[in-house]
Formats: structure tokens, sequence, C-alpha cells
């Protein structure tokens, strides 16, 4: 039977460890590519319900950008990093150097850097998680969906259902000078990695 | 559009997994991606039923959640409360929109929308439904309207198309 996710202290502790480490990496590497200072955190972490995940989007046709990322290693399955259509806009004003807020559609060029902050997200969180778990974790090159919220996440819903009822949500929340945009960062464990995730978590995670 | 007002009225919301049988009002999935809405009509009786449906088969996937997330039962269990309410056999029709590849790198699912849509195809068919129309596939979302008076569904796109059959 499906049984809720029940996270320790430890384990959320381990959870935000990951989200910090890697909002720290990835800071960075996004600060070095546009050549100013981005800073990023992990405000929230989550357990939502898979049928509330639509709503947390601002509705199942609410527009998002969806940039996932498959992991090649199978340890963990993949990663989808969901913005609302307003916070897309704001980021890749962000990573192409425009006044935030400026821009009221995407471009190619909007396009590519998202899929390379994808990218770099990806990569930095992957690599705080895999350094927490003694594996290799190496991430695919991102594909991007600017669809209906429902539309993006229901292939990870559909994974999701067959582990359990939740999914893990790490807010994450870009800054650069007064700007805040924020996004969420859906893990998608494969059925039985999720287990070893969380196990893994709980053993390295008590420090 | 006359209609606007009325549906907003009248719109019932199918989440995920779910399916609603009506003998009135609009019956709507919003953004299918991978799943694959699936609408009966029976035009005499003017009894509809919409699945919004994750995965094609239940005999693959044990223990689970509901069964009605699966086409093969979705469909099984809508069509018998359909008959329930009213509704014959004979007359149901099908139509159906979704099943879209949204990433096509996400490994594991890739397929998942064109084997949603191949599983609702054959359940139908093993039921003797006819489908009478859909759109199916691409890489693009869908919201459908599924209007029980007239049987008519209507499928919207992100970027502003509309069609209705």
């Amino acid at each position: 039977m499906e049984e809720a996710i029940k996270l320790t202290d430890a384990q959320m502790d381990a959870l935000r460890e990951v989200g910090s480490i890697g909002a720290g990496n990835a800071a960075t590497a996004l600060s070095q590519m546009v050549g100013k200072k981005i800073n990023m955190t992990v405000p929230e972490i989550h357990i939502v319900p898979l049928k509330k995940v639509p709503e947390m989007l601002g509705g199942a046709d609410n527009l998002v950008a969806g940039i996932y990322t498959r992991v090649l290693d199978d340890a963990v399955g993949g990663i989808l990093l969901v913005f609302p259509r307003d916070s897309a806009l704001s980021l890749a004003d962000m990573l192409v150097g425009r006044e935030v807020g400026s821009t009221k559609a995407l471009s190619e060029m909007d396009r590519s850097s998202l899929i390379e902050l994808g990218n770099i997200l990806s990569a930095s969180f992957l690599n705080a998680m895999a350094k927490l778990l003694s594996v290799t974790l190496i991430p695919s090159v991102p594909d991007v969906a600017f669809d209906m919220a429902g539309s993006v996440v229901d292939f990870m819903l559909i994974q999701l259902s067959n582990v359990g009822k939740q999914a893990i949500v790490l807010d994450v929340e870009f800054i650069e000078a007064a700007a805040k945009v924020r996004g969420h960062f859906f893990l998608l464990p494969d059925p039985k990695s999720l287990e070893v995730i969380l196990e893994s978590l709980g053993v390295h995670g008590g420090r | 559009m006359s209609e606007t007002k009325k549906e907003k009225k009248d719109l019932i919301h199918i989440g995920i997994g779910e399916f609603k049988v009506a003998s009135s009002g609009i019956l709507t999935c919003r953004g299918l991606g991978s799943c694959v809405g699936t609408a009966l009509y029976d035009a005499k009786s003017k009894i509809g039923g919409l699945a919004h449906i994750m995965l094609p088969d239940s005999t693959q996937v044990e223990g689970h959640g509901k069964p009605t997330k699966f086409a093969d039962k979705a469909i099984e269990m809508m069509l018998a409360k359909m008959i329930s309410v009213g509704a014959k056999k004979n007359f149901v029709e099908a139509k159906i929109a979704g099943g879209a590849i949204m990433f096509s790198s996400a490994k594991t699912t890739r397929d998942i929308g064109e084997r949603n849509v191949v599983a609702v195809r054959n359940k139908l068919e093993k039921e003797g439904i006819r489908l009478i129309a859909e759109d199916t596939g691409g890489t693009h979302g869908r919201t459908i309207e599924f209007d029980i008076a007239s049987g008519m569904l209507t499928v919207k796109t992100a970027d502003g198309r509309k069609m209705r059959f």
C-alpha cells in the first residue's frame, strides 16, 4: 500500500543541506555566467500531496516553464524545475541582463538561457546530493516546455504515483539586487530509489 | 462568446486520475499532458462522462492507488456508471484528447502519452464503443471542455488555439 512520506528531522536537515549547498554552488556558477552577483536560497521544503501539485503552481492551466533533467545514472529518476510564467520571464531578464520585469514573451535566446540555468541548477544539486549519498549522479541535457502547469507536471505525477502520494519540493529563490524570483524544484526518484535516498539521508544526515 | 458565462457557471472539474458522469453542465480536464481525457456520450439520453486517465493498464502496476487512474478501469467504471443512470451502451460514442510527449528526454515516461492513447483506443474497441473523434499526441498541453448538452468537446492549447469536435 501507499504510505505517506515521513521525513525525520535528520532527513529534512539533510535535504536542506543538499538544497543550500546546491543553491550555493549554482549561485556561484550563475553569477559567473551572467557576470553579476546572483544569490540563491532554498527558503522552504514541502512534502505536497500529488493532487495538490497543479494547485501549488497556480492551477492546472496556469502557464509555466518546466525544465526537466534526467539523471543518467539511475539512482535518481530526474529533476523537474517549474517556474510560473512571470517568474520565468523575470529569470530570463536576470540571465540575459535586462531589467527584471521588462520581458513579456520569451525569445529563443531566453529559452536557451533557461536551459542553461536548468543545466547549472541540476548539476549543482545533483553534485550536492551525490556527495551526501556517496554516489555518482550525471545529469542529461535538460528539456524545456512552456505550457499549462498540468501538462508540464503530469508525467511526473504519473511517475510519482507509482511510488506514493506525495512529492518532495524544494522552493528555490533567485535574488539579484532588489529582484526576487521563486521556482519549484521537484525530485523524481525512480520507484525504488526513493527509499534508498531517504535511507541514505537518514544515515548520513544525522551528523 | 455567448457560452463563456454559462461555461464558468457549470464547469465541473475532473482531477487527475478521476472521472465524472453528468446529465448537464460542462465537464473539464485542465492541462492534459501525457494524460488522456476520454469523453463518453450517449446522444439519446444526453448522459456523458469524462475521465482524466493517467496510466494505460491496471494489470501492469499493482496495489497503487485508485483504479480510476487506469485506462481500462476508468472506462469500465465510467461506462457502468453511465448505464446505471440511464445511458444505453449501444448509443455511447467516444471522443478523446491528450497523450502528448512534453519532455522527450523523460526516459521511462517518454512514451507514456502514446501508450495511454493506445490503451484507451483498445479498451474502447473491446467495449464496442465507436471512437468518433480525437486530438492526440504532439508536444503540447491541452485543456478540454465537454458540453453535456451537445456532446461537443472543445480542446484549447496554451498558445490560444481552439478546436471543437
